[in-house]
């Protein structure tokens, strides 16, 4: 009998060890990053731009790592499938530049960077919804790095500027 | 008779209907006052943000010879990515030729196939609980995980295929980028 009781005691406390370890991996906390880069908007919108005229903007670069970055900036024209619907190719990559070309951030701060968009001009280009991204990365010796994309959407008037 | 009987109980029902209907607003009038409330939700701007763990900073591989297979440890869960941002992600990788930091011009090209050669190796990924097999890196950009949700995580870990023929004594250096932009679902602002 005192036998039976054991068992018994000793099934429930393996079911609530089995329920204990199940609740704990269900819902311990992800690994917390060893850091994370942040840039603001992730979605950059620029209406009624006559072609030939330019335009800035202001991107947001947050480096939350114990350490500082050296970010440097580039444009990438997505593919079709990776853009938003019904919008085309930016026509011309080389009216973007950045201002600075390099930005360094000391860690857990934010640094600003001024985009400078410019489209050619003529009536091609009017009336139209582009996309391009706006790509920041760091430079680092990490086998892995990370690479953030901003879209920008750039929609244009009917007119053709002077 | 009973057909007056039966309209009379139809009406009866419906004014009872009506009644019933109109018992909340005439409760709601008996207070005072009727509250309409009508909120408007406006789309938070997006910021994207993306935090990179990994129980190592390098992956120190070590000697290797030529064919061998070297696996990450924990093989699939060595490096994760965390969306820390307000919108969900789409993800990207690509990877780079090896070069050998200290005598410029030696390389290892990075195949876009999957098969090793003479100083040409290969590397792949596997997301934990999500790629049914390993996925090769190139140097070229392509699809990693679409729609990483705000918060969300993804572990993976990777593997590396020597070349069939390289020069010995090199110490051989690579760099993978994670690409991260708003996922394409996310609605414009």
């Amino acid at each position: 009998m005192k036998q039976k009781t054991n068992l018994t005691t000793r099934l429930i406390l393996a079911f609530f060890i089995a329920f204990a370890v199940v609740v704990i991996l269900f819902f311990a906390p992800p690994p917390t990053p060893r850091y994370y880069l942040g840039i603001f908007p992730a979605e950059a919108r620029v209406s009624d731009l006559v072609p030939g005229n330019e335009t800035q903007l202001e991107l947001t670069i947050y480096n939350n790592d114990a350490v500082p970055h050296n970010f440097t900036f580039s444009t990438y024209n997505p593919q079709p499938e990776e853009r938003r619907a019904n919008r085309s190719a930016f026509p011309d990559s080389g009216g973007i530049s950045f201002s600075p070309e390099e930005l360094e951030i000391a860690n857990n701060s934010e640094g600003k960077v001024e985009v400078n968009i410019t489209l050619p001009p003529g009536q091609e280009y009017a009336g139209r919804d582009y996309e391009i991204w706006l790509g920041t990365t760091t430079q680092s010796a990490a086998l892995v790095t990370v690479r953030l994309y901003s879209r920008l959407l750039v929609s244009t008037s009917g007119g053709e500027g002077s | 008779m009973g057909s007056t009987q039966g309209r009379k109980l139809k009406f009866a029902s419906l004014v009872l209907a009506f009644i019933l209907i109109l018992l909340p607003f005439s409760a709601a009038s008996a207070q005072g006052v009727i509250t309409i409330k009508i909120t408007l939700h406006t789309p938070a701007p997006k910021m994207l943000a993306v935090g990179l763990t990994s129980s190592q900073t390098e992956w120190n591989i070590g000697d290797i010879e030529p064919n061998q297979v070297k696996k990450t440890a924990p093989e699939k869960t060595w490096c994760t990515i965390t969306n820390k941002g307000n919108c969900s992600v789409n993800l990207s990788i690509k990877g780079e030729n090896a070069v050998d930091a200290a005598h410029s011009g030696y390389e290892w090209v990075l195949s876009d196939d999957g098969t090793n050669g003479k100083e040409k190796y290969a590397l792949w990924y596997w997301i934990a609980y999500y790629s049914p097999d390993y996925t090769l890196i190139t140097t070229s950009e392509r699809p990693f995980y679409n729609g990483l949700e705000v918060g969300g995580v993804k572990q993976f870990g990777l593997e590396l295929l020597a070349p069939v023929e390289f020069e010995p004594a090199k110490n051989m250096e690579t760099n993978i980028t994670i690409s991260a932009v708003a996922a394409s679902n996310e609605t414009e602002n």
